[in-house]
């Protein structure tokens, strides 16, 4: 095959759907291997002589004004070498945002030291800085904090008496507004209007290790080298540089590798001030590792959502309107993602739905609580959870299947590209390609709906708590604008890629090597990548957002187009495959760009079936399928990863993980033990339907985001599923969902007090209706005669073999 | 995540242990397996200026037959239970049952059952298992060896009957656990149960209940024994199925009714007294059915 062969293989298909490539062998993801057997560097790992180790002490309340730091017994502590307050400082700088979309946020910035007020429990207050990590946790608890308590906003409905920030008396630190029409009247043309509040809890993504930080100041070469930025390498760098006055060329990013990234890691922190300014005043290496009990109090929370909702639609099932109030608990500053936080649901809340009317609003309330960031699928995995419940509990009251009532209103593929108008305040998005209706098609068959509502049925004669549910989504990825890549051929011949985006564990390295390689014909295993480092390439601008294949991805292969054309314009006759070629060729570098100014829409859908134990009320996933148009995926396996980690991380976020806090502003769950994370006994087996269906002209792979996709619908369908299993569609209105979620709907034990002997059978039929409520599948309609015989026996028993090998 | 700074001894035999305890006692604390001490120092929780390691001393690792009474040493790590080769614990399904729902593999290979029953969790399998098996636990200190009654050991919130110069030596547990059951409920597995209960029937030739024991976990400070609902179980004949589930019922439903359960962030008192009604009845007819099978 020619090169030139190779590289038009990498356009994507134009036609036909689950296009797959069989004759692509299943690559290696080479540096999984260090990381597998022990050989990783973490940043814990990185030891430098001399070094020196930091504590942050931190703020045990909530709220209060900040009466007096006693640093003296710290500072005389065995092994110390420094202690310092804000007050120590000349210039306290703040945390500065790199998303500029609301600048009113500018005035609620955090100090990266809480010099007269603090605001969340946790808030760094001074820092330690020692010969040990056990004498500076010695040292840190010899610091008196005198703080005079205020009042902490917990809720953000609650009247702010001690308002977070005095300048604003409501709370409310930005807006969003997107309203295209009046909806009071679409409501009153509807048939039906239904309002239902929904609420999503704190929680947070859980890098595998926690925070950690290396600087050393490098003298001679005036140099700040820095271990452990990762995902916005170059704001980090650029941030740091400013704080301390150097050119962003004076400080150097190593790489490290990463355990998972999820949002929160890799945001610039107070720390990564503090830590350099302990390496700059000291002239020594000092590193801070975060324990994960403060973890859970200083790294960025997520979700944090409650949604006033209404929906008109008419008796025919089409929707008239939309109309949700969204309050964003937003936390105590506002951090580097500024009010992106507060505008993703309202972009997210439509949905792939056909809505006449839309009116949404998002405001993001101050609580005295821990800032709030961006977590896997942020506010599109809440946004999610709210439109599908709502989806289910309308098409109940309309009587109306719930896929059917989802059919009738989705987008389809001749409306693509789509536009989603958001009124005169706010952008609209446009829905670039896809096909939603055949993407839900193949969801259902993969499930294979008919057959397991029949099997739901069948069991729920026998006494069963089981229920099906689904949960549709737009996957927006591709933020960020632009990126570029460095691809050298060094004097060997070797290819060497060069990026400032990070290799977090989804396979970014092996991604664009598949890339290059296939533009280029060379060998896969002739092509180094060299990530998240600013040492040989400090452009581009990081990993985020699902922007990889699509940013990096796209850079890779303008990088190896250009070094292609350089190659036939030197020898139109070499030979890629051949190392000789390259080495003539080099040494050499281009730099490869990817610009798109909006993002992709990638769609799918998640489908769940669960059963509730009835006695002890566990939630079982008994599946767990996703289908999902990544609109082309360039390594396979690490898509499929991707999007069965994420699938997970959804089970963990609709049932168990959760971040609450007490009436004084007391985080609850600060450790292990109370932050519970789905571990393999919890885990479903997670079934993916890839899609690629070719449509997205926004970047020449013709890729969509696949790193958030697999959450994005979890929550969703997981509730819809519960709320099906307890035969109560408006049940389930907040994440996560646990035992006491379900209580008010589980058939009683016996006896007055409810605990005495279960009493068995549990009529569907008769339990709805004392609710008032709709059956939602009704046996006459989706059990047909033919299902019930002996071939769904057959069929049934070759689904639980297939299960269960 | 460092334990502040304390003194390390480490005891290579159980007089050695002893008298560690008796000249430290005050500011001392016991290491056995470390799977609860070692976290809490960690989080500093727990700071100890002294730590005594008795995980070196032979003596206490014995899992033996002494007259009637089977003597396990206090540093019997869980996971030997878990296995059951030892022919001592041919007899004591139960024990096997109950170890194996101990956290996670690697606490089990390292945590011990007398570092449990002195740590006095509420929810512990073998605080709870002692309190049906009417184990007696030895504390031994300069003074001499007490033997105290599983029922008398558990005082309160992580409290216990050992004085400050004891040390828990051994526990005396019978040499036959036919009739007792453990059953738990934890939103993931491994982690500490919401609510646990054991139970334990000992019934004569005929099968008629002679001694009943409930004892619930998870709903009160310590592991708590339900003697007005064993009542309900005396006499009972385990061969009329239908009696014996009227009286497990009446039994489940007086503990559910009679804990005092407050709210946390795990359940509700509401969902906590759902699941004691539903455990205890799971555990005492897993006991009722132990000896039918016994019988057959």
């Amino acid at each position: 095959m020619t090169p030139d062969q190779l590289a038009t293989k990498v356009r994507p298909a134009r036609q036909g759907r689950r296009q797959i490539d069989d004759d692509r062998p299943e690559w290696g993801r080479r540096e999984d291997v260090p990381l597998v057997t022990g050989q990783g560097e973490y940043v814990g790992d990185v030891s430098r002589d001399g070094e020196l180790f930091l504590r942050v002490v931190r703020s045990p309340v909530a709220h209060g004004r900040i009466v007096s730091v006693g640093l003296e017994a710290a500072r005389a502590a065995d092994g110390v070498e420094l202690a310092l307050c804000a007050t120590d400082l000349d210039d306290v700088p703040e945390i500065p945002l790199r998303v500029h979309n609301r600048p009113e946020l500018r005035s609620y910035l955090q100090p990266v030291l809480a010099g007269s007020v603090v605001r969340y429990v946790g808030e760094p207050v001074a820092i330690v800085v020692g010969r040990s990590q056990r004498e500076v946790e010695d040292a840190a608890d010899l610091v008196e904090l005198d703080i005079q308590e205020l009042v902490p906003v917990v809720d953000v409905e609650s009247v702010q008496k001690d308002p977070v920030w005095e300048s604003t008396p409501d709370g409310r630190l930005c807006s969003f507004v997107a309203r295209t029409a009046d909806f009071q009247e679409a409501a009153q043309e509807a048939d039906l209007v239904v309002t239902q509040v929904f609420d999503t809890a704190r929680d947070t993504g859980l890098p595998l290790e926690t925070r950690g930080l290396v600087a050393e100041w490098n003298a001679a070469a005036t140099e700040l080298h820095l271990w452990g930025p990762t995902k916005f390498v170059r704001f980090t760098r650029a941030s740091v540089a400013e704080w301390f006055h150097l050119e962003p060329a004076q400080v150097v990013c190593h790489h490290v590798d990463v355990g998972g990234m999820f949002g929160p890691r890799g945001e610039l922190y107070p720390e990564d001030f503090l830590v350099p300014l302990a390496a700059l005043k000291l002239r020594r290496p000092v590193k801070w590792i975060e324990d994960r009990n403060e973890h859970f109090l200083a790294i960025n929370h997520s979700r944090g959502q409650r949604h006033r909702i209404t929906v008109a639609v008419d008796a025919d099932g089409r929707l008239r309107g939309l109309k949700d109030e969204i309050l964003q608990d937003f936390g105590a500053y506002a951090r580097p993602i500024g009010g992106r936080l507060t505008e993703i649901p309202v972009e997210a809340i439509p949905g792939p739905y056909r809505w006449p009317v839309i009116d949404v609003t998002c405001h993001a309330v101050a609580t005295n609580k821990t800032p709030m960031g961006t977590m896997r699928g942020p506010g599109t995995f809440d946004a999610g959870f709210v439109r599908e419940r709502m989806m289910d509990i309308v098409a109940a009251r309309l009587e109306m299947d719930p896929l059917e009532f989802r059919r009738r209103n989705l987008i389809t593929a001749e409306e693509m590209p789509y536009q989603q108008d958001f009124g005169g305040e706010m952008h609209p998005s446009v829905y670039d390609s896809g096909d939603f209706p055949l993407v839900l098609d193949e969801l259902s068959e993969a499930v294979d709906v008919q057959l397991v509502r029949a099997e739901i049925h069948r069991r729920r004669m026998e006494g069963e708590l089981v229920g099906f549910g689904v949960g549709l989504f737009l996957a927006h990825a591709g933020l960020g604008v632009e990126e570029s890549i460095k691809l050298e051929v060094t004097a060997e011949g070797r290819l060497r890629l060069l990026t400032a985006g990070s290799e977090i564990g989804q396979g970014l390295a092996t991604m664009l090597r598949i890339v290059v390689a296939e533009v280029l014909g060379v060998p896969q295993a002739r092509i180094d990548v060299v990530t998240n480092s600013t040492e040989h390439f400090d452009g581009g601008t990081g990993t985020f957002s699902a922007r990889s294949t699509i940013f990096s991805g796209s850079a890779a292969h303008d990088a190896a187009q250009q070094l292609l054309a350089d190659l036939r314009s030197t020898d139109p006759a070499a030979d890629p495959s051949d190392p000789d070629t390259w080495r003539i060729l080099g040494p050499r570098s281009v730099i490869g760009t990817h610009r798109q100014s909006s993002p992709t829409f990638g769609f799918g859908v998640h489908g769940a079936v669960v059963r509730i134990d009835p006695d002890t009320l566990a939630v079982t996933v008994e599946r767990l399928v996703v289908a999902y148009d990544c609109g082309r995926a360039i390594d396979r396996p690490s898509l499929v990863g991707q999007i069965v980690g994420a699938a997970m991380q959804g089970v963990g976020g609709t049932f168990l993980q959760h971040l609450p806090f007490d009436e004084h502003g007391q985080p609850q769950s600060t450790t292990f033990m109370d932050y519970l994370v789905p571990t393999v006994y919890e885990a479903p087996d997670v079934e993916v339907v890839l899609l690629e269906l070719a449509g997205t002209d926004s970047n020449p792979l013709g890729v969509k985001g696949g790193g958030e996709a697999g959450i994005m619908g979890a929550g969703g369908a997981l509730a819809n599923a519960v709320a099906d299993a307890l035969g109560v569609p408006d049940s389930i209105t907040r994440l996560p969902i646990g035992p006491d979620a379900l209580l008010p709907f589980v058939p009683p034990l016996a006896g007055q007090d409810g605990i005495g002997p279960r009493s068995c059978g549990w009529d569907y039929a008769k339990r709805t209706e004392a609710r008032g409520g709709t059956l939602l599948i009704r046996p006459e309609r989706h059990v047909p005669a033919a299902l019930v015989g002996a071939s769904a026996a057959v069929a049934l028993a070759w689904w639980w073999i297939r299960r269960r090998p | 995540m460092k334990a502040a700074s304390f003194a390390y001894h480490r005891a290579e035999s159980k007089e050695e242990a002893v008298s560690l305890l008796s000249e430290h006692g005050d500011d001392a604390k016991v290491l056995a397996g470390g799977q609860s001490l070692i976290p809490m120092m960690n989080l500093r929780l727990a700071r100890p200026s002294r730590l005594i390691d008795i995980g070196h001393c032979p003596e206490l690792a014995q899992l033996e037959r002494v007259g009637g009474t089977l003597a396990c040493g206090a540093t019997v790590r869980h996971v030997r239970f878990e296995r059951a080769d030892a022919p001592e614990l041919a007899a004591c399904r139960a024990l096997s049952d109950a170890a194996r729902l101990i956290g996670h593999a690697p606490i089990r290979s390292r945590g011990t059952i007398g570092g449990s029953l002195a740590h006095g969790d509420s929810s512990s399998e073998w605080c709870l298992m002692m309190l049906v098996l009417d184990a007696v636990i030895q504390a031994e200190s300069g003074r001499g060896v007490r033997r105290i009654p599983a029922h008398d050991f558990f005082q309160g919130f992580f409290t216990t009957a050992l004085a400050e110069d004891e040390l828990l030596s051994a526990i005396e547990l019978p040499l036959t656990t036919v009739g007792s059951a453990l059953a738990e409920h934890s939103r993931r597995r491994g982690d500490f149960a919401i609510v646990a209960a054991a139970t334990r029937l000992v019934a004569d030739q005929r099968l008629r209940v002679t001694t009943a024991r409930i004892a619930m976990g998870g709903v009160a400070s310590q592991p708590i024994r339900m003697p007005s609902a064993e009542d309900v179980l005396h006499g009972v004949d385990l061969t009329d199925r239908r009696s014996t589930m009227e009286a497990v019922s009446e039994a489940a439903h007086m503990c559910a009714a009679s804990i005092q359960v407050s709210d946390d962030i795990h359940a509700s008192s509401q969902y906590r007294r759902r699941l004691a009604s539903t455990l205890v009845r799971q555990a005492l007819s897993r006991s009722a059915q132990d000896w039918r099978t016994a019988g057959d």
